[in-house]
């Protein structure tokens, strides 16, 4: 289809550790469309880093295809994938890891568009201004170096980074896991500005389901490498068919009503095994409550059990 | 300052204050602070980076960075003056009677020594027991804390252990000697979701289960909501509310309180406004003459940028440090 940004159909990636096989990403299908975005949520070693990377290009793909505007970006090169980098961005957790601790803020910035070739000296320079004016930083904020600036205000430097080239698609990265309560507000709020005004779509990863319920139009819930649901947002919510799913959304804190009886926080045993020896049939059944006999047989198919709602377990229907 | 005395006190700060040294200025890390924690009960320490919670507990028990100097204060254990004690005094109090628990147990733990010896060097360190009553209890609490094959583990090593199991070791250590108190700072953070569940539920377990006192560090409203029994606020190094959890649920009398509390995001949020408190938390290289919230506060009067608001009782129990509290309280905003 013409109208979508990126393809991602049937995506896997292994990894070789010391002669081990790591199997990162199984067989991971989605679509994006402008001005929307994919949530990708999951815990530690569920792939979901691995497939934002896979995404961008910036691993290669072991089998599937990624399409870029309709283009096969799968085979491409670097140095072919290179004018394609400015529409395709990235956002860190870490946005000190990820900026020179010896370049200047407008520096930075700037360097991304020389790369692309993008405006004269003098152009440029107006566009790290103006860039990071729209970030909510002041343009004194270029001549600072990352040391001089706090969590939030470098993310938002991250973020400038990544708009000065004008990219379509944007994959953020836990950019709010590292910040401040206070500040992860300003920075949602930030992103999903940008994303209405510029028509941005998003790939937001992150391991809190109630920050990417509240930023995406549709979800893929990660496992230990394998999509186990996929829905659009509402749907997810509404109807989540997947137990590893109904675990992710009673493991977000909520609250207590004022008066209510205290309650057992845990609902789920064990932790994500080893994705270097992941276990038999479907991955999730040595922590699931319902488990069967056959799901320690057979791995389950995704299958359709709503409109656009996908799940890959034996018993939800 | 009004006194919070209680016959029931465990540990109680009066009057902390705690400095650092920059290069070229000093930060007021933690200025005057009051508190105290009950025998039996969890207390929450609430605040984001640089409100000074991990350094004001980590003061108490001696663990101050070296570039920072407690500047007044007192801190009273079982009676005695924790913030007068040599090291020495304080490494037989702390693993002993206090036991600590940090974010990231990789850092804390040894990674050349197998877990079950670090348990047990705990113990004899502290002269508790014989050898083989350290080893039993070592076995005994790695299967209290939901570690399978206790023996087998005994003898693993940390990296052998994921993040979960290795927060458990550590709470192991933390308890080795039935310590009155735990401090725990932001034990859960580095865990996955489901992870950190099972932990909290664990710590409740025990401290229960022991009657022990914990005081937890956390940023997150929703551990210290679900975890604690009274909720103590920090910020820019000064208290702004403390209240049983109960009343922090229901009545936050803190402006700064309430934004935090609207800044969780819980699910089924979807289309609806978050509220930003808006600007960015501040670093005092003087001391407050006047409220440090308000450049951030939508409530803000000629009076906040002027006088610092005292830390004064509104409820029973109740402290809060912000002149229009009862319009708070009252209007909400």
């Amino acid at each position: 289809m013409a109208t979508e940004l990126l393809q991602v159909e049937d995506v896997s990636k292994r990894f070789r550790v010391r002669g081990r096989t790591l199997h990162a990403v199984e067989k991971v299908s989605f679509k994006l469309s402008p001005g929307k975005t994919l949530g990708l949520v999951g815990e530690s070693g569920s792939g979901k880093s691995t497939l934002g990377r896979l995404a961008l290009r910036l691993l290669g793909v072991d089998e599937g295809r990624v399409l870029f505007q309709g283009r096969d970006i799968t085979q491409l090169s670097n140095k072919q994938l290179r004018p394609l980098r400015k529409d395709m961005q990235m956002i860190f957790q870490d946005p000190q890891a990820s900026l020179n601790a010896r370049m200047t803020v407008g520096r930075a910035i700037e360097e991304g568009l020389i790369i692309h070739g993008i405006g004269s000296k003098s152009d440029r320079k107006e566009r790290v201004y103006r860039v990071l004016e729209r970030v909510g930083l002041p343009f004194e904020a270029s001549y600072a170096y990352p040391h001089e600036l706090s969590g939030g205000q470098l993310q938002r430097v991250g973020i400038a980074r990544a708009l000065a080239v004008g990219p379509k698609l944007v994959v953020c990265d836990e950019p709010v896991s590292a910040l401040d309560v206070s500040i992860q507000i300003q920075v949602i709020n930030l992103l999903q500005e940008l994303q209405q005004e510029l028509g941005l779509a998003y790939i937001f990863i992150a391991h809190n389901l109630a920050v990417v319920e509240y930023l995406s139009d549709e979800i893929a819930v990660l496992y230990l490498g394998n999509v186990v649901e996929q829905a659009p947002a509402e749907e997810l919510f509404k109807k989540p068919s997947h137990p590893y799913t109904q675990t992710l959304m009673k493991s977000v804190l909520k609250i207590p009503e004022p008066g209510s009886e205290e309650q057992s926080l845990s609902h789920i045993q064990g932790e994500i095994p080893s994705p270097f020896s992941p276990p038999s049939g479907c991955s999730f059944h040595p922590r699931c409550p319902f488990a069967e006999d056959i799901c320690k047989r057979k791995k389950p198919e995704p299958h359709m059990v709503g409109t656009g709602h996908l799940v890959a377990c034996h018993l939800a229907n | 300052m009004k006194r919070t005395q209680s016959s029931d006190a465990l540990l109680e700060v009066q009057n902390l204050a705690v400095e650092f040294r920059r290069s070229e200025d000093i930060v007021h890390a933690v200025n005057g602070i009051s508190f105290s924690v009950e025998r039996g009960k969890v207390l929450g320490i609430v605040g984001e980076s640089g409100s000074g919670k991990s350094v004001a507990m980590m003061s108490v028990i001696g663990l101050l960075r070296s570039n920072g100097t407690i500047k007044s204060g007192s801190a009273l254990f079982e009676g005695k003056d924790l913030l007068r004690m040599s090291q020495r005094q304080l490494r037989h109090i702390r693993g002993r009677q206090i036991g600590v628990i940090f974010q990231d147990p990789m850092t804390s733990l040894n990674p050349y020594m197998r877990v079950g010896d670090q348990i047990m060097e705990v113990m004899l360190e502290h002269h508790y027991g014989t050898t083989k009553q350290a080893f039993d209890r070592t076995i005994s609490l790695l299967t209290e804390l939901g570690i399978s094959e206790p023996r087998k583990r005994f003898r693993n090593y940390p990296h052998e252990f994921s993040g979960g199991m290795r927060q458990r070791i550590m709470i192991a250590m933390a308890m080795a000697c039935e310590p009155d108190l735990i401090i725990a700072d932001e034990p859960t953070t580095a865990l996955d979701a489901t992870v950190q569940m099972q932990i909290l539920d664990l710590l409740k377990r025990v401290q229960k289960q022991r009657n022990m006192s914990i005081v937890m560090i956390t940023h997150d409203f929703g551990v210290a909501t679900n975890f604690c029994h009274k909720i103590l606020v920090l910020y820019a190094g000064q208290v702004m509310e403390v209240a049983d959890t109960r009343t922090f649920i229901s009545n936050p009398a803190h402006p700064y309180t309430r934004g935090l509390r609207n800044s969780v995001i819980e699910l089924g949020q979807r289309g609806r406004k978050l509220e930003a408190i808006p600007g960015m938390t501040p670093t005092l290289t003087s001391p407050p003459t006047s409220c440090s919230f308000a450049d951030r506060c939508p409530l803000v009067s000629d009076q906040c940028r002027v006088e610092l608001p005292k830390l004064r009782e509104i409820g029973e129990g109740h402290l809060v440090s912000c002149h229009r509290a009862e319009e708070v309280i009252s209007h909400g905003y």
